[in-house]
Formats: structure tokens, C-alpha cells, sequence
């Protein structure tokens, strides 16, 4: 039983980490190869405040918090750069935070924080945790999309100067994409931190930027259950086979050029094309 | 009432003046064309409206509020439609959802408020009149990649006849279509001016604008030329200097 709860949990935040990623790519269109960063900034956060005692739930908000907050900041270079200049600008966040965070003594520099503690009823409790955050955050993203704002989106992703001229506030509609994406994945990064219960820079380096990256495309970047089936697929292939974890990066990569290449709008786009076909 | 001001507006591209200290006045409910030959800067006056670009001199007053550094987004809000001379549409959505979200501009004008709003049911209602209005109806569920130029030309007036504005600015609208679809385009633009509504038509086909448009402006290399009743320009020695060269007037 405890192996499953492990499973399901590792599942259950790559979802949510997935999904809040899908925010800023797949709904506002905006390229981010940087977002371990939020990740990293979340689950130090809660990490270091659980070790002073806070409950993880608690640790949960200011873990969001922050990295919401360094969201924005990244967010404001969103609005300058564009397209493969904003990729560049965000896998740079990647390694200006494990750069930052290798040399502060308070954050564990080279070896991490290890001894994270457990939290209330054990792996179930934590699991319990995750899921309720992952669904709250499914729901989230089912609203936006069902929303105006999301419609909005759909406009800033398509082309963003032609959503000006029908009156989008495009920098505003960035911003809160990048707010609420980053949060999401300060909130399960937190998460993760306390499922391993050991931390260090290369958690959160551009490895893991770019595992996330695979999950939004291979799920078809902007939909919803795409993602969620992908992230959830994709996450626990290193635990089955041995090969995806010592080549993470190489078949993560594959598996982006692959789709990109032959099926640019993942499983979600097959999906549709195969209904299409078999309702014609 | 003065609806728009330009006051003054200089814009220079490195060395090159395209607009030089260019005023130019509407009132409300006006239908003001506005040609010039290629090079005129015209193009630019009509950015430095939008605000697209920032003049380097000068101010733009838009219903009594001095809009000169306001984004393109609020002054649109504020009641600015733009149809564009070359088709920007959205590809990834249908003809009525183009014109949709330009219909509910008020409910995505502060992102948290969209998200508090669903239901586009009104929106492409009024969509689907408008797509009726400028007679592309037929390819409401079409996306704009399968549809001919003439569609295209129509849907950006449609989606700038949604924002509902005070002011429309349109950027060569006959451009492109032939003879007899540019009559018929010719005709519903003469038809928007009213209501509350004025256009600021820029054109080169002077034979269109002539028949529909009361007033004209002339600009030639950035400077503003003539200004008055549509047969009072076409007879002055500016208009003909700009258009046939300095012999013919």
C-alpha cells in the first residue's frame, strides 16, 4: 500500500505542477522553460518552515506566495521579450536560482536541507494534501478556460497585437498568468519537498524545467486533460523504468521533438482528429 | 463636439520625418476621409491615434481626455476601433468568436472580472448580426485561414464595429477587393457614420471615397495639405499637386 500512495502522490503533483506551467504556455502562449524555479522557490519555502514547525498546509501559502511573487518579476521580462527570446530569458531563471541558492549556507547551499519533516498522518495525510491542492487547481484551470478570461487568453496566445486592438489588456492578462502558473508551482513544490523529504539545487535545474515542458506538450499544450493524462503518465515512468531515469533529459527531449514534429498539438489534438474521423 | 484633436504631432523614423506637425480635428457623428498618396504617412498618423506608436511631438485628445501615452488597449476601451489595412484575424477561432470577444471588450477589461464571467452566449449573438450586417453571415463557423481576403476585409470592420466605438479608424478597407465588392464595402461604411459615430476613412481609391465621403483631408510627405468639403479638395491646386505633380497644378 505505501508503494501506491508514493505513486499516486508523485502522480498527483506533477499534475499540478504540469497544469500550473499549462497556465502561462498552454493558455496565454507564453514559452517558459524556466519554471523549476517556482518549483524550487516553493518547496524551500515549505521546507524551511515546516522545519521550524509551521503545518505543511499552512507552509503551503507563503510557499505560493513567494513564488507567485517572483512570478510577477519574471512575468514584467514577459513583457519586453517575446517567443524564443522569452524561452531564453526564463531557462535563465533556471539557473539564476540554482546559481543563488548553491551558495546560501541558510538554504543548505551544495547539500540541500535533508530531515524534512513528515507530515500529519503520514504519506496518506500528504497524499490527501496533494490531491485536494491538484483538484482545487484542475478546477481553477476548468474555470478560466470556461471563463472570459480565458477567452481573453485564447487571443493573447493567437496574437497578441491583434488582441490589443480588440481592447485586451495584454500585459495585465500576462502577468496574472504568470502569478497564478508560478504559484501553482510554488504550491507543488512545496508538496514535493515533503514527499522526498530531502531538497537540494538540482531538484529544481533545468532537467526539471524541461521534464514539465514534455508533460504540457506531449498533453497538447493548453488542454486541460491532456496535460493532466501526460504529467500523470510521464511522471512515473522513471519509477518503472530504470532507462527514462538515467536519460531523463534525452528521452524528455525526444519525446518534445517528437511531438513538435509530428503531432504539434499532442495527445489531447490526436484525440480530437480521431473523434472527428470516427463521428464523420 | 470635438470628438478627437491631434495636436501637433511630429513622428520621426531615425532621420526620416513621416508625420511633421500634423493637426488634424473630427466632431461627432463626421465622416472624414483621409487620403495621400503612398508615402504620405498616413498610416502613421492613424498609429499615432491608436497609439501604436508614440508621437515624438505632440498630443492626441480623444473625448476631452489627453490619451497621448495611454496603450492601445485602453484607448480601444475607451471607444477607439481600429480595422486594419492589413487582416490581422484570430486563426485559431471561428468567425463569430473573432468577433465576439471584440463584442465583450467590457467584460475582459479587468482579468479577475473575467474570470468571475462566463456565458458568450449574447456576444455571439451580436456577433452573428454583425457578421450578417457586413454580409460574410455565411461563414460564421468558418475559421478566417479558409476564407478569401474579401471575407477577411469585412470581419476586421465587423470586429471593430463590436467594440461599439465613438471613433472608427479604418486603414484601407477597400483594398484588395474588386470593383464591385468595393462598391458594396463603400456603401456599408457610409452607412456606420451616425448615431454617435463618426469614421476616419483612410483610402486610395479616390473614385469610392470621392462618391461617399463629405469631407476630405489630404496629407502628402507627412504634412497636412487641405481640409474641406469632398469637391472643394478634389478642385484645389494641393489636391492635384499631391495626386498628379507640380505641372498639373
Amino acid at each position: 500500500m505505501a508503494y501506491e500512495i508514493a505513486v499516486l502522490t508523485t502522480m498527483s503533483i506533477a499534475i499540478l505542477f504540469a497544469l500550473s506551467l499549462n497556465v502561462i504556455t498552454g493558455f496565454c502562449g507564453q514559452v517558459s522553460l524556466g519554471h523549476a524555479a517556482f518549483y524550487g522557490i516553493g518547496a524551500y519555502t515549505a521546507a524551511l518552515l515546516t522545519k521550524a514547525g509551521t503545518p505543511l498546509a499552512l507552509a503551503l501559502l507563503p510557499a505560493a506566495a513567494l513564488a507567485g511573487a517572483a512570478g510577477f518579476v519574471v512575468g514584467m521580462a514577459s513583457l519586453r521579450v517575446r517567443h524564443d527570446f522569452l524561452a531564453i530569458t526564463t531557462m535563465g531563471v533556471t539557473f539564476l536560482f540554482v546559481g543563488i541558492v548553491r551558495k546560501q549556507e541558510a538554504l543548505g547551499g551544495e547539500v540541500g536541507i535533508s530531515g524534512i519533516p513528515s507530515v500529519a498522518f503520514g504519506r496518506p495525510g500528504l497524499l490527501a494534501l496533494a490531491l485536494v491542492c491538484t483538484i482545487l487547481f484542475v478546477l481553477l484551470a476548468v474555470r478560466i478556460r470556461r471563463s472570459w478570461m480565458g477567452f481573453a487568453y485564447e487571443s493573447v496566445a493567437d496574437d497578441e497585437d491583434t488582441a490589443r486592438v480588440l481592447g485586451i489588456d495584454v500585459p495585465r492578462y500576462k502577468l496574472w498568468a504568470f502569478v497564478i502558473g508560478t504559484a501553482g508551482a510554488g504550491v507543488a513544490g512545496g508538496l514535493y519537498a515533503h514527499h522526498i523529504r530531502f531538497i537540494w539545487p538540482d531538484s529544481f535545474g533545468f532537467v526539471e524545467s524541461v521534464t514539465v515542458l514534455a508533460m504540457v506538450i506531449v498533453g497538447g499544450i493548453g488542454s486541460i486533460w491532456g496535460v493532466v493524462l501526460a504529467a500523470g503518465v510521464l511522471s512515473v515512468l522513471p519509477l518503472w523504468l530504470q532507462f527514462v531515469d538515467d536519460y531523463k533529459l534525452l528521452v524528455y527531449g525526444a519525446l518534445i521533438f517528437l511531438t513538435m514534429r509530428l503531432a504539434p498539438d499532442g495527445i489531447a489534438g490526436l484525440a480530437r482528429r480521431l473523434a472527428a474521423r470516427l463521428t464523420r | 463636439m470635438t470628438l478627437l484633436r491631434v495636436e501637433n504631432a511630429s513622428v520621426r523614423f531615425g532621420g526620416v520625418v513621416a508625420v511633421d506637425d500634423v493637426s488634424l480635428d473630427m466632431d461627432e457623428d463626421r465622416f472624414l476621409g483621409f487620403i495621400g498618396p503612398n508615402g504620405a504617412g498616413k498610416t502613421t498618423l492613424m498609429r499615432v491615434i491608436t497609439g501604436v506608436l508614440r508621437p515624438w511631438r505632440g498630443r492626441v485628445i480623444f473625448r476631452g481626455e489627453e490619451v497621448t501615452r495611454w496603450p492601445v488597449d485602453r484607448r480601444i476601451r475607451f471607444g477607439l476601433a481600429l480595422a486594419q489595412q492589413i487582416v490581422r484575424p484570430l486563426a485559431s477561432m471561428s468567425l463569430t468568436d473573432n468577433v465576439a470577444i471584440a463584442a465583450g471588450v467590457h467584460r475582459t477589461a479587468s482579468p479577475l472580472a473575467a474570470l468571475l464571467g462566463s456565458g458568450r452566449g449574447a456576444e455571439r449573438g451580436k456577433a452573428k448580426e454583425l457578421l450578417e450586417f457586413v454580409g460574410i453571415g455565411d461563414a460564421a463557423d468558418a475559421r478566417p485561414g479558409e476564407l478569401p481576403l474579401g471575407y477577411l476585409k469585412r470581419l476586421e470592420v465587423a470586429r471593430a464595429l463590436a467594440l461599439e466605438p465613438k471613433l472608427l479608424l479604418l486603414d484601407e478597407p477597400l483594398a484588395g477587393l474588386n470593383q464591385a465588392e468595393a462598391r458594396v464595402m463603400a456603401d456599408l461604411i457610409a452607412s456606420l457614420v451616425g448615431n454617435g459615430r463618426s469614421v476616419l476613412l483612410i483610402e486610395h481609391n479616390i473614385r469610392e471615397v470621392a462618391r461617399i465621403c463629405p469631407e476630405l483631408y489630404v496629407q502628402d510627405n507627412g504634412r497636412g495639405l487641405v481640409r474641406g468639403p469632398a469637391a472643394e479638395v478634389m478642385a484645389s491646386p494641393e489636391f492635384r499637386r499631391a495626386y498628379l505633380g507640380e505641372q498639373a497644378a
